[in-house]
């Protein structure tokens, strides 16, 4: 699409609220919707249908002013970004919502925790596809985030002046993995409970701060006082872990993960826009 | 379409070209990489003339579809697929196997290879301290912004890409390949049968059975040396390949003592990793030590490797 | 301005994908309003409408058809006419209602004032100036004549309502009456349009029982709407059904209609067990949340782990609460099953919930092989080892498989451990216990030699065949299907070949003189035999000898048994095999239970069972994960080595296909989930709220501990005890059988059975105590104490009398009454049956009766009441003739003599009991 450059006049004419276009025709019922008062009192620009109307599009709008107003070319195609950051954001999103709404039905107890997870699947309507998605979308958030790490290394975007922002990358990866990983036990299943004890039986090895590790022992650690106790709030996955795992899920990491959320987009927008070749 | 450069950019001035070198070096970087990020910066401002095209509707509209396009495929698993809810918990029943969520798998699977405090503190840990450092060891951070350049990166292509693929490697087998206590399983071997894992190890190169709180100096002897040559290689790689060796000393002298000596570190663990699981199958240093299936290299009373 | 996509084709795309997730929104609310349920719950509405009116209308039809309805229904028109002409009783009923009313006017005036009072009354308590007091004061004044003033008025209309009612209901009586009649007539016909008003209102939804204090949410009967509607609903059920079948409709629209069907046995079952407090899935099984039907049945749920139970197993599910009664009324299968673990010694090897109580000699059900050595040859024992259902048929001893080289091993070490050598110790092995109490053997008398014919006789008579049997003669059979409590196996051996496997004639001799003198540790009574009887036995048992096949049976020569390494092996193979588990054998008493506790099978997950080669078989033959169990267990039963050529131990019950289903119905009852459903890790549930156990139940306790008694020692094998048993029966003459046990401990004073189970001859020295005129004995059997105990117990358990009973003073009977009762006793004829005194041979031994004479110390008085207006109560079939027969009019018994005491048949009871009470016990020497 390509249009002259409009006279202030004209643009006046194309954001009044007319059931006619400018050449006398009828418009279209979608496009009285969206030239209607109330839609326009919505945005702060007219529908987009010029140059620059499009640019004040991004500029006048909270989320859109994220981008640029205009970039590269080559930086838009899906061949090029495989659009995993985006997603991995989209994901992001949509966990919290999901995540929102399964936290009306769900009490961190051992009591209730796995009975509840029941009830979301047979009884709350549409609770087995809440649940669903928001167990999937956790699966599929990892799979983004490690895609886009692995497209960022090929595509060198993480070279000067973009270092720090690929360090901050990679502590939203391993925050990913710890979100899903303290998500995991919270249906307090045999599923959850063994994977989890699994993955926290190697805390006990680690290197001084565990009974189990190398010169543990010698540091006076015990079963009860070193850093796996210190992650479960017990000697074995029970009653505390399952809060602890709840808290962290459901708010520490969001937290965290949405502050280094935060710096990841604006050093993108401030080390160069998305990355292209130079 | 033709390309529509407005008034007012052309007539924006445009701020005088720092000659390189002038501007303060941030500390700690290689004159290269000062460089580039001038050039850099005189890229981004070049770019800002270039063909362009506008954020709406080009990136947000297809963001957009994108996600819808998510979407509806989340939609359609999660209509067709439920995720899953085993048995209550029941601290006092241990399934078999008790399987880590998938994307841990990598890291239980080691566990087979390594102790735990390795398999299970130290490796993630250097894989994320590992991830972290790439950009601060880059020897050439000029090569390739931007786009999809194996010309100029093979090395960090095919180190980069060769660890992803074992991360899912490892993934794979502990997902598919794995049953009962931890045993391979092929895909059409019988589940219902267990298979018993009895295997004799040998404690370390010298001894199968092996006393108590013992020292094996023959393994540490041995790891200590490889690592000191590998760690030295461009000091002696001269005298077997000349070009190779200054190579090596260039790239030596590019990193500098610190930065060398971390990628070293990383990168002998990161070929130690396949070296120790193919000792420990018993079928490395081929054709010596074939079939001795060897549990530690180092032994120490404290701690084994 | 360049643009990389274009909008158009982005617009095309931003369509397509917004109605394909418009579309998969529409399938999910669909989907979450259409559930799975949904049809059962429309076709059972829709059904039951059609059902209830069907009711209406037959209740209606019969109720036309009532000659006494209309009548009555014409009388109270009738009734109700005149009385309308009645201009007083139009007036009085006016005058009600206008006085109600009123009074309901006061009243509410009333109520009103009184409040305001009291409000005052309340603030001038809580006032704290003296004004505010005053101010209060004077409203309370101003304020009481008004109540005083409603008061009396409310108390007058009310005296005057009472006095208008009065007359009015004396004048209404009659057809008050006739409307309750009436109304009593047409409750059928309220509850079928009750139904049918409901029926019509009901609509589609969730229905759930929940008992949090079981953490019970069963959502079952959201399908199986019918479960508690009456058999006609069935019925109607299966007419559709039949309809449905005729038409050739889809299988899932008839599924529906099964699935709506009433529950089998309701009044029997949910009377004492509730469905909204056990809800189903306490006894069924399944998954009670769920609402969809495989998630909920779970029968292919891995991660679910109490799946439904199979209807066949279904009674495992009583089981899981009823662990200690071996009888169990309503549950045949889960009975035989639990008897049967019992009886065949599966204990031995298996512990199991429920059977921890078994009393300590009766632990190992063979038997002990203290002198075995002594008893028979090294070649029978050999051949009884390799295949012991060759020999007979019908032993619960198990066959092992055994080589030839471990069968002599064991040969080999029983006789190396019970053989007495005289006079020198036998050389000690270096592997085995130094040596295990030996017992010497003595034999006290010589066989003098007797007449096999009359030992015939005496075998047929005494009461052997209760145990043992014999081809040609007899043997324990079954009175009634499915009451044996063995089954089709036998107590005691089979003795048909008896005499070629003793081989010295003095140990058979001795053993029946008295075999507790051979072994302390015999199973076999004390039959008091008389030399002349044991020898007479005796020569008949030797005249019983194995045919002559033209096949002789081959085997290994016999090797030499003293060798150390044999005899060594043969207690390893004991060890391994397990056969202390079932035998005393001297040197094993430091042996455990090889088997695995079987107290929590019913838990076990399939995929921990080791299918061994047959695995394939068996998941091919098991439509669904959880029968995979099934199989395997029933499987394990009936085959146990099949699964692999090495490394099993169980043996070969040689059990029948409907033994071993009742058997796995009582292992599947075996559970360590207290009511099987949602059991939370981390909260303990109330387990013992409804779990029979023994530590919470002493009654319990005392049947479980009864029971094991009664059938260890195999007292059902004469006896009928709880219905079950009296093999023995259907050999005897009709009044030649052992009596039935039915209500014992109520019938006899609980001290004379102490005494009588000591010694049944109660020191008289003869045979037949009560019943002179038996033949069969009752043998002594040598109870300790605390067996005597528990029996008494047990009989007074079953009987829901004081597990303790009281001690008291004799009763004294009334004289008057003796008077009367001698009269009764004289003219209803009893002695006629009862004898007094030496049975007279002429009479009919079928139509005699327990001697009265020893009533007095043998009966309880109470029972000999009850036992007289009803004896078919206590004992159904009993030849004790029915006196006073059952009134049901006037909920009285008749009395065939209505002079005396006008006729009152409990109170001519009583007399006769007070007469029967007087008799004298005959003197010792006299004693039948």
């Amino acid at each position: 699409m390509s249009e002259e450059r409009q006279t202030p006049e004209q643009i006046e004419q194309a954001q009044r609220p007319t059931a006619r276009t400018t050449d006398g025709q009828k418009e279209s019922l979608l496009m009285r919707i969206i030239n209607s008062h109330f839609v326009r009192s919505i945005y702060r620009t007219p529908w987009p249908v010029d140059r620059r109307s499009r640019i004040m599009t991004v500029l006048n709008s909270l989320v859109l002013h994220l981008h640029p107003t205009r970039i590269p070319r080559h930086a838009v195609k899906v061949s090029y970004t495989w659009c995993m950051g985006g997603l991995s954001f989209y994901l992001m999103l949509l966990l919290t919502i999901t995540g929102i709404l399964l936290m009306f039905y769900y009490r961190p107890s051992p009591e209730h925790a796995y009975w509840d997870v029941k009830y979301l699947m047979n009884d709350v309507p549409f609770g087995r596809i809440l649940r669903n998605m928001h167990r999937w979308a956790a699966h599929a958030m990892l799979i983004t985030v490690w895609l886009h790490m692995l497209r960022v290394f090929l595509t060198g975007s993480y070279k000067p002046p973009r270092e720090f922002n690929w360090v901050i990358g990679v502590n939203l990866l391993v925050l990913t993995m710890l979100l899903s990983f303290t998500g995991y036990l919270l249906p307090w299943d045999q599923l959850a409970m063994w994977a989890v004890t699994v993955g926290t039986n190697m805390a006990r090895a680690t290197p001084f701060l565990g009974h189990e590790g190398p010169f543990g022992p010698q540091l006076g650690m015990t079963p009860y006082n070193d850093v796996r106790f210190a992650l479960l709030g017990g000697s074995i996955v029970g009653e505390n872990a399952l809060i602890r795992f709840y808290v962290w899920h459901c708010l520490g990491f969001p937290f965290i993960h949405a502050c280094l959320m935060a710096i990841h987009f604006w050093r993108v927008r401030k080390d160069g826009g998305i990355s292209g070749p130079l | 379409m033709a390309e529509q450069v407005p008034e007012q950019e052309q007539r924006r001035p445009q701020p005088p070209a720092r000659p390189a070198g002038q501007r303060p070096a941030r500390r700690g970087m290689t004159e290269e990489q000062v460089q580039a990020t001038q050039v850099a910066a005189e890229r981004k401002r070049e770019a800002m003339e270039e063909g362009k095209v506008l954020t709406w509707p080009d990136l947000v509209y297809a963001e957009f579809l994108s996600a819808v396009f998510l979407t509806v495929v989340l939609f359609v698993v999660s209509l067709v697929f439920d995720a899953p809810l085993e048995e209550p918990s029941n601290p006092n029943k241990t399934p078999i196997p008790s399987r880590a969520p998938w994307y841990f798998l990598g890291l239980q699977e080691m566990l087979v290879y390594f102790d735990p405090w390795i398999a299970g503190v130290l490796l993630p840990g250097m894989i994320i301290v590992g991830l972290m450092v790439i950009p601060y060891v880059d020897t050439k951070p000029t090569v390739g912004i931007g786009r999809y350049s194996w010309k100029g990166r093979e090395w960090q292509y095919i180190f980069f890409i060769g660890g992803f693929a074992l991360w899912l490697l490892l993934i794979a087998i502990g997902q598919f390949f794995r049953w009962g206590p931890w045993a391979i399983y092929m895909p059409w071997e019988p589940r219902e049968h267990i298979k018993v894992v009895a295997e004799h190890l040998w404690w370390c190169p010298l001894h199968k059975d092996p006393p108590a709180n013992m020292f094996c100096p023959f393994g540490f002897l041995v790891y200590a040396v490889l690592n000191g040559l590998m760690f030295t290689y461009p000091f002696w790689l001269r005298f077997v390949h000349k070009d190779w060796g200054e190579r090596a000393m260039n790239y030596y002298r590019q990193l500098g003592l610190v930065r060398y000596l971390i990628v070293m570190f990383f990168v002998s663990w990161t070929l130690f990793l396949p070296i120790k699981m193919a000792m420990r199958l018993g079928v490395f240093p081929f054709p010596f030590f074939w079939g001795v299936r060897l549990k530690y290299l180092v032994v120490t009373p404290w701690f084994n490797i | 301005m360049d643009q990389l996509y274009s909008t158009r084709r982005l617009n095309q795309i931003f369509v397509a994908l917004n109605l394909t997730a418009l579309a998969l929104i529409l399938i999910t609310i669909y989907k979450d309003q259409r559930p799975e349920w949904y049809p059962y719950q429309t076709t059972y509405i829709q059904l039951f409408r059609q059902y209830a009116q069907q009711e209406l209308n037959r209740v209606q039809k019969e109720l036309q058809g009532d000659a006494e309805y209309q009548q009555l229904k014409k009388q109270l028109q009738e009734v109700s006419a005149k009385l309308n002409a009645n201009p007083r009783y139009k007036e009085l009923s006016q005058e009600v209602a206008r006085l109600n009313e009123e009074l309901k006017k006061v009243q509410t005036q009333l109520s009103e004032v009184r409040l305001d009072y009291l409000h005052y009354e309340d603030e001038y308590f809580w006032a704290r100036s003296q004004s505010a007091k005053e101010r209060y004061r004077r409203l309370m004044q101003q304020l009481k004549p008004t109540v005083d003033k409603l008061t009396a008025q409310m108390e007058d209309i009310q005296a005057r309502l009472l006095k208008v009612t009065e007359e009015f209901n004396a004048l209404d009586k009659e057809r008050q009456e006739l409307q309750k009649k009436l109304s009593e007539k047409e409750f059928a016909l309220q509850v079928a349009q009750a139904s049918l008003e409901s029926a019509q209102k009901a609509k589609p939804k969730i229905q759930q029982i929940h008992n949090p204090e079981l953490h019970l949410v069963d959502r079952c009967t959201t399908c199986h709407m019918g479960y508690d509607k009456p058999e006609s609903w069935g019925e109607f059920l299966k007419e559709r059904i039949a309809q449905l079948e005729k038409r050739k409709a889809p299988k899932a629209q008839i599924d529906i209609l099964k699935a709506l069907m009433p529950h089998p046995r309701q009044q029997e079952l949910f009377a004492k067990h509730p469905v909204s407090k056990f809800g189903c899935t306490s006894c069924h099984g399944g998954q009670g949340v769920a609402l969809k039907k495989d998630v909920a049945h779970a029968y292919n749920e891995k991660f679910w782990e109490t799946p439904m139970l199979p209807i066949k197993y279904v009674e495992a599910g009583c089981g899981k609460c009823h662990r200690y009664e071996m009888t169990l009324a309503g549950a045949p299968k889960l009975s035989r099953g639990k008897q049967l673990y019992y009886m065949l010694g599966c204990f031995g090897c298996h512990d199991a919930k429920g059977y921890e109580d078994v009393p300590e000699d009766l632990q190992k059900i063979g038997p002990s092989l203290t002198h075995i050595a002594t008893k028979t040859s090294p070649e029978w024992l050999f051949r009884w080892l390799k295949n012991p259902h060759a020999w007979s048929p019908n032993t619960r001893m198990p066959m092992f498989y055994l080589r030839d080289d471990e069968a002599w091993a064991l040969v080999a070490y029983l006789r190396h451990a019970t053989e007495v050598v005289q006079g020198e110790a036998k050389p000690q092995l270096i592997d085995l216990e130094p040596h295990y109490g030996k017992q010497p053997l003595r034999l006290t008398k010589r066989y003098p030699g007797g007449d096999p014919k009359r030992g015939r006789q005496l075998v047929q008579q005494v009461g052997c065949l209760g145990c043992h049997r014999i081809d040609g003669v007899g043997g324990p059979q079954e009175r009634e299907k499915g009451k044996r409590v063995l089954s089709d196996k036998d107590f005691g051996p089979n003795l048909s070949k008896v005499g070629s496997k003793i081989t010295d004639p003095n140990w058979l001799f001795n053993w029946l003189l008295n075999p507790k003198a051979i072994d302390p540790e015999a199973k076999m009574p004390n039959l008091r035999l008389s030399d002349q009887e044991a020898a007479d036995i005796t020569a008949f048992l030797l005249t019983l000898r194995e045919q002559p096949t033209a096949r002789p049976v081959a085997f290994t020569p016999t090797p030499q048994l003293d060798n150390p390494e044999l005899i060594d092996k043969g207690f390893r193979l004991i060890a391994n095999y397990g056969c202390a588990g079932c035998h005393n054998i001297p040197g094993t008493e430091k042996l455990t239970k090889i088997g695995k506790n079987l107290s929590d099978e019913a838990d076990l997950d399939p995929h921990l069972i080791d299918f061994g080669r047959r695995v394939h078989e068996i998941f091919e033959k098991a439509p669904t994960y959880w029968d995979r169990k099934y199989i395997w267990l029933r499987e394990k039963i009936i085959r146990p080595r099949s699964f692999r050529e090495e490394g099993l131990r169980m043996p070969d019950l040689n059990i029948s296909e409907e033994d071993a289903d009742a058997l796995l119905i009582a292992i599947l009852s075996f559970t360590k989930r207290e009511m099987a459903t949602l059991k939370v890790t981390g909260t303990e549930l109330p387990q013992t709220l409804y779990v029979r156990d023994r530590a919470n139940d002493p009654r319990i306790a005392t049947i479980s501990a009864g029971q094991k008694l009664a059938f260890g020692y195999n007292c059902v094998g004469c006896h009928i005890v709880e219905g079950y048993g009296g093999d023995i029966w259907p050999l005897l003459e009709d009044g030649m059988q052992p009596p039935n046990l039915q209500s014992e401990g109520y019938r006899v004073n609980h001290d004379w059975l102490f005494r009588f189970l000591h010694d049944p001859t109660m020191g008289s020295g003869r045979q037949h105590y009560i019943r002179p005129w038996l033949k069969v004995r009752m043998p002594t059997f040598g109870f300790k104490d605390e067996e005597v105990n528990t029996f008494i117990r047990y009989f007074g358990a079953l009987d829901n009398r004081p597990i303790f009973q009281e001690f008291r003073t004799p009763y004294r009977p009334n004289p008057a009454m003796v008077a009367v009762g001698k009269k009764l006793y004289d003219a209803l004829q009893c002695m006629a049956c009862h004898p007094t005194g030496p049975v007279q041979p002429d009479v009919d031994v079928a139509q005699l009766a327990p001697n009265l004479q020893l009533a007095r110390e043998r009966l309880q008085p109470e029972w000999i009441v009850d036992w007289l207006l009803d004896p078919q109560k206590f004992q159904p079939g009993t030849r004790m003739p029915t006196f006073f027969p059952y009134n049901e009019q006037t909920g009285k018994h008749d009395s065939p003599m209505p002079d005396i005491f006008g006729g009152d048949a409990r109170k001519q009871a009583e007399a006769l009991r007070d007469y029967l009470l007087t008799l004298s016990p005959p003197a010792m020497a006299q004693r039948p």
